[in-house]
């Protein structure tokens, strides 16, 4: 193939190096695509065919839910206090300290109702920003997730995803769309069956575990009602304490989004800023590790960070950088009856 | 014919190797060298590789 017959004389004349270099490339260049096609193109289209199955069968919403136009009158400036409606969910007596009486209350930095309490801390240390929620939730429901705005497998920016459902914070999530592999839980329903590496899972009685693949049993768990799922990782935490090791390649300082969980009902969203927006740098995954633990989080899990990574505070973003649509955002709101996703 | 063109096979394919490789180590999440479709031309590469192999042993010993 890289000789040809010279005319006439029977020799054969090699090709000029270039030319086989050019050559060597075309087929490296093809062997790529073919790669791409094969492993990302042609399974991204056939894995959007799934057909949802829902998990959980018995959703009840909360009943008289105050109407999105209360809540702007109850929602002003300065904190004010407005009568509302009441809902008791199965954590709603222990978290009565965080929770009102069915008043929404709300400031700069928190939020508070007889369903939900919020309250978003922003650090700025040396070469790192980042912010905190910490969520108190009456029942599971009022912890949500929601794809992009055209519903699965669209992306969206994390605050516009907010502001469509009504979040009163959210974050980022795993952005599943961008990766094949590993199973998509959300809000009750399965949307993807395909296995992964370390997987978070939140229950619908508020527990929120973190296993690895091999700790991962699909079946048994479609049959004990999971509220969430997602795949991304790592896990943070062993038994409330910061692992050493983690299963990523990625654990240098970047932006990060993550979740923890301290008991059923009282979690915490942490956005870490990083690449050099605002001067922060963002953490390694062993410095958001340590982070959740002082956080006094039982488990933590790791969802997608980068450019991936945002929070949205009533709306509006809250983090730098803001890059990249997501796949999807956690969220808690006060309206989950009126929620998309 | 074919000894001409297998070096030029095996270039291509540890290029694209390598390519695959340098993706996963930047972004692990996208999983290259997991892929159970990765497995079966890699292990073509390999079989190629040792071909080539033989074939370059043996014309240097006839040299």
């Amino acid at each position: 193939m890289k000789e040809r017959q010279t005319a006439g004389t029977g020799r054969k004349k090699k090709l000029r190096l270039p030319v086989v270099i050019l050559l060597d490339l075309l087929c490296i260049a093809l062997g790529l695509n073919a790669f791409a096609w094969v492993h990302i193109v042609r399974p991204y289209y056939s894995a959007a065919k799934t057909e949802p199955v829902a998990l959980v069968l018995t959703t009840p919403a909360p009943t008289a839910a105050p109407s999105p136009e209360d809540t702007e009158a109850a929602l002003p400036e300065e904190t004010e206090e407005v009568p509302q409606r009441v809902y008791t969910g199965p954590w709603g007596e222990k978290f009565a300290d965080q929770l009102t009486e069915g008043e929404v209350i709300q400031t700069e930095n928190s939020y508070r109702s007889a369903n939900i309490s919020v309250t978003l801390t922003h650090v700025e240390e040396q070469e790192l920003v980042y912010s905190i929620a910490e969520v108190y939730v009456s029942d599971i429901r009022f912890l949500r997730t929601a794809f992009g705005p055209n519903g699965y497998g669209t992306n969206g920016m994390t605050d516009v995803m907010a502001a469509q459902n009504k979040a009163v914070a959210a974050i980022s999530g795993d952005h599943f769309h961008a990766r094949l592999e590993g199973p998509v839980i959300r809000n009750g329903v399965l949307y993807r069956e395909t296995r992964a590496q370390d997987v978070c899972v939140l229950m619908l009685d508020g527990r929120l575990l973190t296993l690895d693949d091999s700790e991962l049993d699909l079946e048994a768990l479609k049959e004990a009602e999971p509220w969430q799922l997602w795949s991304f990782g790592p896990e943070l935490l062993e038994d409330g304490k910061a692992k050493e090791k983690f299963n990523s390649t990625v654990t240098r300082k970047n932006p990060r989004s993550a979740i923890g969980y301290v008991e059923p009902g009282h979690y915490f969203l942490v956005q870490v800023d990083g690449r050099g927006a605002y001067g922060s740098k963002g953490m390694t995954m062993q410095e958001l590790a340590g982070l959740f633990e002082s956080l006094g989080c039982e488990s933590a899990y790791n969802l997608d960070g980068g450019a991936s990574a945002g929070m949205a505070w009533n709306g509006e973003l809250v983090s730098f950088p803001y890059g990249r649509p997501v796949s999807d955002i956690i969220y808690v709101t006060d309206f989950p009856e009126e929620a998309e996703g | 014919m074919l000894k001409k063109i297998l070096p030029h096979i095996c270039l291509d394919m540890a290029v694209i190797f390598l390519v695959l490789w340098v993706i996963d180590r930047f972004n692990g999440a996208m999983n290259m060298l997991g892929r159970d479709t990765f497995k079966i031309p890699f292990a073509v590469f390999l079989v190629l590789v040792l071909i080539q192999s033989v074939v370059m042993i043996v014309k240097q010993r006839r040299e």
